[in-house]
């Protein structure tokens, strides 16, 4: 793992990548820096790296975009697949490279909380607490980013295709609570939200094992269990889509960061995601093999 | 040791590789050919696990690939048809990193970058290096490690003639360390180096045996192809009376007063030596022997005649060894 991750980490410094990853990411949050606390005089660090939230549109697509995609377009994939090292290691050694220059990048802009403390009079009113919480809120957040444009590098050729990919499904997260609002709220559509959940689960289920009989027997248990639910227990159907996309939003529970809340359950959250998606990651690779 | 058996492979609907078994022995080289298409680099993937089967087994020093752990993967080297080079980094970059992902010896390097004449050019950014320097940066990746079996997907691609003969000699010292399977296109090479040739049509195995012994099949037992000073008539008329020399094709005046005959054995059964009876014929006959060499079928003959039965080459070789009966016997029709 430790080759794949120098080689990834040494690669974005020959391309320019992490220059311009670096630059850029200084450069959006000094200028944030410089508008909320500089000019409007406040001490709420933590309302820049909300707002930087956003910038991960921009550097997850650049960072990740090479990562599996370019392996596989010039070949080199053969060498990583044929050496003596497990697809899962070479899969975290990409992982942490790019989640070190973000790690890099974010460490550097501290620099900016440090200038606010010149300014502070009392050290008691300037937020460490929320401060830190924030980062490390941002940290997962971008942690969780990259697992999803990794995953989305391992699917296609082109490194464009990806960007643009990466792009659009960071952009569905970003709005996925106004979407959640949006959406019907009465009972019958949560259960067929429910219902259309459960069909997916068992096609994914139906196509690893390929037996037709066990995925149909799990699939009708399942939608046993959710029409009895539905006749016995109606009110937990009552906004059921809504309650559901908020609870897998990724923005929402950032924003718990943002406000100094440190939950066990949100940085669980965000260390599930992660894995969940080096996961399917890792067995995307295995099957495209086989 | 490389033991195939009943290798398929299929995407989809189409069978990319069907039922392939053969054996590449301990510090054997084995030349692997085939058309475009045929197979070869699929089942090469397969035999280094870059991609699985869809049946069959592989089995590698007695352990089957599948049941293989990654770290157990050091036993195999590979060069695929292009070689994994990454543009960005310097040769020696990136020799380093396969070093360090095959957790290789780095000792080892600076013997691997002599033998294969990388000094000038360890310092140079891959993709400011030529096409022949690319390949053996290639073949010097797989070299790393020193492992036991080495697969060679067209290692003499691009190299220059001077190149090729090191590539060559290089391959065969490697013989004494290392088993081989090696697939080219430049069959005049793969004719130099290996001791064994697999040939491979449409996914299936048509043929697997040494190039003599695939020769041989083909011209069905020895030849020997012999040039003549004399009459032509009168030696075609003293041949009808030679009761051991069958001459099987001809062809008059390649230099003055002179004729080229191909000859075999007349009765298989009895062990005779061609070429003492070939001299005595000229002896007997007082014709002038100007050569005499055995008529061998070129590589690229077998290769064609066995992937592609319609196809047969008219000029087998620029010597002209392979002369048209049919068409001699039509013009010379008094014989």
């Amino acid at each position: 793992m430790r080759a794949i991750f120098k080689k990834e980490f040494l690669g974005y410094f020959r391309n320019m990548t992490g220059y311009i990853f670096l630059s850029f990411f200084i450069f959006v949050t000094g200028l944030y820096f410089s508008v909320i606390n500089i000019f409007s005089g406040l001490l709420d660090y933590q309302y820049v790296l909300s707002n930087i939230s956003m910038l991960f549109l921009i550097i997850i697509p650049l960072l990740t975009m090479n990562l599996f995609s370019q392996e596989k377009r010039n070949k080199t994939d053969q060498l990583l697949f044929t050496a003596p090292i497990s697809i899962s290691k070479i899969t975290l050694g990409k992982y942490f490279a790019s989640l070190s220059l973000l790690l890099i990048g974010l460490l550097i802009t501290f620099i900016f909380p440090g200038i606010l403390l010149f300014f502070v009079e009392n050290i008691n009113d300037f937020a460490f607490g929320r401060i830190l919480s924030s980062y490390l809120g941002y940290f997962l957040l971008g942690g969780c980013f990259i697992a999803v444009g990794l995953f989305i590098s391992s699917l296609f050729e082109n490194p464009i295709v990806v960007s643009i990919v990466t792009f659009g499904t960071l952009f569905l997260f970003y709005i996925l609570e106004g979407l959640a609002e949006k959406l019907p709220k009465d009972k019958f559509s949560c259960a067929l939200f429910v219902g259309f959940l459960i069909l997916c689960l068992c096609w994914i289920l139906y196509k690893r094992i390929e037996n037709f009989l066990f995925a149909g027997i799990f699939f009708l248990v399942l939608i046993g269990i959710l029409v009895s639910l539905y006749f016995f227990m109606p009110d937990i159907f009552d906004s059921g889509i809504y309650k559901i996309l908020i609870w897998f939003s990724l923005l929402s529970r950032f924003n718990n960061f943002s406000n100094g809340i440190l939950s066990l359950a949100d940085v669980f959250y965000y260390l599930s995601f992660i894995i969940f998606c080096l996961g399917i990651n890792i067995n995307m690779i295995e099957n495209k093999r086989n | 040791m490389i033991q195939v058996q009943e290798l398929t492979k299929c995407y989809g609907k189409t069978k990319a590789v069907e039922n392939l078994n053969f054996v590449v022995n301990k510090n054997e080289i084995v030349g692997f050919l085939g058309e475009n298409g045929a197979g070869k680099t699929t089942t090469l993937n397969m035999i280094t696990n870059y991609i699985s089967q869809s049946s069959g087994k592989i089995i590698i020093n007695g352990k089957n690939i599948c049941c293989q752990k990654p770290s157990e993967k050091k036993i195999i080297g590979y060069l695929p048809e292009n070689p994994p080079l990454y543009f960005d980094m310097t040769v020696q970059e990136y020799l380093n990193f396969v070093c360090e992902l095959k957790k290789a010896d780095k000792k080892s390097l600076k013997d691997i970058i002599e033998k294969l004449d990388l000094s000038e050019i360890k310092k140079k950014l891959i993709k400011n290096i030529s096409k022949g320097c690319k390949q053996r940066v290639g073949l010097a990746q797989a070299l790393i490690g020193n492992p036991e079996i080495l697969i060679l997907d067209e290692p003499n691609s691009g190299l220059d003639p001077k190149q090729r003969i090191k590539m060559r000699d290089l391959i065969k010292s490697l013989k004494q360390n290392h088993t081989i399977l090696i697939s080219s296109h430049i069959l005049s090479e793969i004719n130099e180096i290996a001791d064994r040739l697999i040939i491979i049509n449409k996914g299936r195995i048509v043929a697997d045996n040494t190039p003599d012994q695939l020769a041989e099949n083909l011209t069905h037992g020895k030849k020997i192809i012999v040039r003549l000073k004399g009459n032509p008539e009168e030696i075609l008329a003293a041949l009808y009376e030679n009761d051991f020399l069958e001459c099987v094709d001809y062809k008059k005046n390649v230099e003055d007063g002179c004729m080229d005959l191909v000859f075999k054995n007349k009765n298989p059964e009895q062990k005779i030596d061609l070429r003492e009876q070939i001299f005595m014929f000229a002896k007997e006959n007082n014709f002038i022997l100007l050569m005499s060499k055995p008529f061998g079928v070129s590589l690229e003959e077998i290769f064609l005649k066995i992937t592609d039965e319609n196809q047969i080459s008219e000029n087998k070789n620029p010597e002209n060894q392979n002369l048209d009966l049919e068409e001699e016997k039509n013009n010379e029709s008094d014989l």
